[in-house]
């Protein structure tokens, strides 16, 4: 878990630091940093650390805080290619083998690592008890988000590695020099690769570099180290002096003398320090940056269950966020779907009326068609008599045009007449007679019976086709005999003349 | 301190449960509630509108000879026109325009077999006395028989005498030398409109005359003109005699229109009118009747 801002805080034997810091770009910013002296009695300490970091303003910033050296270890155990064991199993074999050694019970966590080629396992294992100390100060600080609780030698070389100089190879060692012994860490880059607390008596600002024992541990612990990691590679290229002891004159002389290596102070390391006499708030800058740290996840010693009440509270509004999102996406659905729906209904709705008008259409134009249909049948016999009356007189025009004088016409007659057709009076009446077919239908054909004296009958052709010219007249021919009428009366009366018969069918339509 | 750390990881595990579960109820809800019934609502909307658009489909087909607007435009110039030949047909073809004056003259039904056999009678005087006035011949009778029976009306006994007398007086007005035969035909009805409400009756009258050309010519004159209009049905014209005679016998059939006859001259078989024996009914006229009454039922005319 990361956070925006964090207090470091570093509980001293007589003095606790904290220092608030942030990542901004990715550079650790120093906001404040103060430090307040503590007394002897556990419960007073507390009571002033908590109306300390009030006053501070701190209590809505997630507080880290260190384990010290003496109530921890950091084994860093090198994983070779091949090693059939998990990281796991590592893992557990080295806790099981600590708390068997110590007899005592381990918090542990563990990151895996690669420098200069090899692949390392950091496992931290921390005192329970002091563990659990430290957890009990954090929830007794805030109740709401306990922070971190880190191996305070891995927050050190923490500050070394992000406010110092980049290095381009080797290892540093670093040395935290305080009131109740001295922490030796060294690393490599950003990765810690080894720790140790020392015993030696712990140095003094008013006792001048007069202990003679702590270079001594810091070359053996630097042979210890390249024992460990004998690879070029991890050379300890220079020592980082920080702590309240390092400020004691001499100090970084004596080691530099003793290891060989170049030692320099922390305030002379770091390329800008953000605050006066920064070698005794090293630890404590290292624990804000370990709060703000970037990179993945480091080592926590905070317990598990407070671990995963503190992941539970930083997880829980993004669960809501999450469950709110849904249900939104779940809204944004039905919002489409019922914009879709209107849509449809809209489109639906609007065909219906298209189809309403159709089918209105329709049937208005199947009454119009009905009602039109109705007059038709209703005018027929009217219009048929003027009609009639239109064809005779039609049919009397041209034949008077068209007759030749010497021609005898005998008679004149419509179709049906002319073929004696008449409607019995009994006639049942739904019958289709001819008389009410002539009715309907009316005049169309009307016949011209006559006689001629020339034996070719050249006059009636000149007839036929006189008749033809007359306007009115679209079809006039001779009878065929089949439809000849039979009247001897007729013919007893002009056998003595010596004239033909002829009959002529004469097809009219009134233009 | 353990307890309540404990303590708290439960209640956040809870916390973040309830969140997750009231999540997932709330979608779940959405989704069953809202959203399924939703997606079938719009589901059978489209079956709907795939529906509609078969319907619609079939239109557009119908619709390739012509949208309907267009038919229906031409239709409805059609059926004005129509209106407006009904209108100067009628105009035309009314023999009897002064028919209210000659209704008024109608007797009653109680007494018009009586009265009928006095104007038969007195018709038959009239005729004859112009007749011989005009110097033109004239049959026995006029053909119409002097009896009336039970289930006829005299109205119509009446009109058709009437037809007949006019006929008869459109012939001597012509001045044509003689009236051979004189027969009054059955009558034959025409609704004017749907329901029979309306009918118009023609009284064909066949005679056969004997008469110049000149005069029958004349005489179909008279026929064809508005107010003396008769329908000429039937037309059969012969030379009588040796060649070169110049009498003929004419054989025609005219009808008279009368219309605005309504109650007591529907067809045969209508419920609201009684049969008129003695009258013909078309039987175009009836099927369409049929048809109309029929159409009417199944898709009534909405405008």
């Amino acid at each position: 878990m990361i956070h925006r801002e964090t207090v470091g805080l570093d509980l001293g034997s007589h003095s606790a630091k904290v220092v608030r810091a942030m990542r901004v770009g990715g550079r650790l910013m120093v906001r404040d940093a103060d430090w307040v002296h503590l007394p002897p009695d556990m419960e007073e300490r507390r009571r002033l650390l908590a109306a300390f970091l009030a006053d501070k303003g701190y209590t809505d910033v997630p507080i880290v805080l260190g384990i010290p050296g003496k109530a921890m270890m950091l084994n860093v155990v090198e994983v070779s290619v091949g090693d059939p064991r998990t990281v796991a199993d590592v893992v557990t074999t080295e806790q099981e083998r600590v708390e068997g050694l110590t007899e005592q019970d381990t918090a542990a966590d563990h990151v895996v690592f690669r420098s200069a080629g090899h692949r390392y396992i950091l496992l931290a294992m921390a005192r329970a008890d002091a563990v659990g100390r430290a957890a009990s100060v954090l929830s007794a600080l805030h109740e709401e988000d306990v922070g971190d609780i880190v191996p305070g030698s891995m927050a050190l070389y923490r500050t070394v590695c992000e406010l110092g100089r980049r290095t381009a190879s080797g290892s540093t060692l670093c040395l935290d020099i305080g009131h109740e012994g001295t922490e030796v860490v060294v690393g490599r880059g950003s990765k810690v690769l080894f720790s140790r607390c020392l015993s030696g008596a712990p140095a003094r600002t008013s006792e001048p570099a007069s202990e003679p024992a702590l270079p001594g541990e810091v070359a053996a612990c630097l042979e210890s180290f390249h024992a460990a990691f004998p690879s070029p590679a991890f050379t300890v290229k220079r020592i980082v002096l920080s702590g309240g002891g390092s400020l004691a004159a001499g100090v970084a002389v004596a080691i530099e003398s003793a290891t060989g290596v170049t030692t320099v102070m922390l305030s002379h390391w770091v390329r800008k320090a953000p605050m006066e006499e920064i070698e005794r708030y090293g630890r404590a800058i290292g624990l804000a940056a370990c709060g703000v740290r970037r990179g993945g996840a480091g080592i926590s010693l905070l317990p598990r269950a407070l671990r995963e009440s503190r992941i539970l509270r930083w997880q829980k509004p993004y669960w809501l966020l999450c469950g709110a999102a849904l249900v939104g996406l779940m809204l944004l659905v039905l919002l489409g779907t019922l914009a879709e729906l209107r849509w449809d209904r809209e489109y639906l709705r609007l065909r219906q009326v298209e189809l309403a008008g159709l089918h209105a259409l329709d049937r208005k134009l199947a009454v119009t068609e009905q009602l039109n249909e109705a007059l038709e049948e209703r005018i027929a016999p009217f219009r048929t008599a003027v009609h009639n009356a239109d064809v005779l007189r039609i049919a009397l025009q041209s034949i008077a045009a068209a007759k030749h004088p010497d021609d005898w016409l005998s008679l004149l007659a419509d179709a049906a007449a002319y073929s004696g057709v008449v409607l019995p009076a009994e006639a049942p009446l739904d019958a289709e007679a001819p008389d009410r077919m002539a009715r309907r239908e009316g005049f169309r054909h009307v016949i011209v019976e006559g006689y001629t004296p020339v034996d070719d009958f050249s006059t009636v052709g000149r007839m036929i086709e006189l008749l033809h010219e007359q306007d009115g007249v679209v079809a006039a021919d001779l009878l065929g005999d089949d439809r000849l009428r039979d009247d001897p009366a007729r013919d007893a009366r002009w056998a003595d003349t010596g004239c033909s018969l002829f009959v002529i069918e004469m097809t009219v339509e009134v233009p | 301190m353990t307890t309540a750390v404990h303590s708290d990881v439960r209640m956040l595990r809870t916390q973040v449960l309830l969140i997750l579960a009231g999540c997932v109820v709330a979608i779940g809800l959405l989704w069953a509630l809202v959203l399924q019934p939703m997606r079938d609502e719009e589901r059978a909307c489209r079956h709907e509108v795939q529906d509609l658009e078969r319907e619609l489909g079939v239109f557009q087909v119908r619709m390739e000879d012509g949208d309907l607007a267009g038919r229906l435009s031409s239709a409805a110039s059609r059926n004005r026109q129509l209106v407006a030949e009904w209108a100067r047909l009628r105009e035309t073809v009314d023999t009897f325009r002064d028919r209210d004056a000659i209704r008024e003259a109608l007797p009653t039904y109680e007494d018009g077999r009586i009265d009928f056999k006095v104007a038969l009678f007195d018709a038959r005087e009239q005729l004859v006395e112009r007749a011989a006035k005009a110097g033109v011949s004239l049959p026995e009778d006029l053909g119409i028989p002097e009896t009336i029976g039970t289930e006829e009306r005299a109205e119509l006994r009446l009109w058709q005498l009437a037809a007949t007398v006019r006929l008869v007086q459109l012939a001597i007005d012509a001045r044509l030398p003689a009236i051979s035969v004189i027969e009054s035909e059955t009558p034959v009805a025409f609704s004017l409109d749907d329901d029979a409400a309306q009918m118009a009756m023609e009284f064909p009258t066949r005679m056969v005359l004997r008469c110049s050309f000149r005069h029958l010519v004349r005489f179909l004159d008279n026929l064809s003109r508005e107010g003396s209009f008769y329908a000429l049905r039937r037309l059969r014209v012969e030379r009588l005699g040796e060649p070169g005679a110049e009498m003929l016998e004419a054989d025609i059939v005219a009808g008279a229109f009368l219309f605005h006859l309504n109650s007591g001259l529907a067809e045969p078989g209508s419920e609201r009118e009684p049969d008129v024996p003695g009258v013909r009914v078309p039987r175009t006229v009836r099927v369409r009747r049929a048809r109309l009454a029929h159409t009417r039922r199944e898709a009534p005319y909405d405008g």
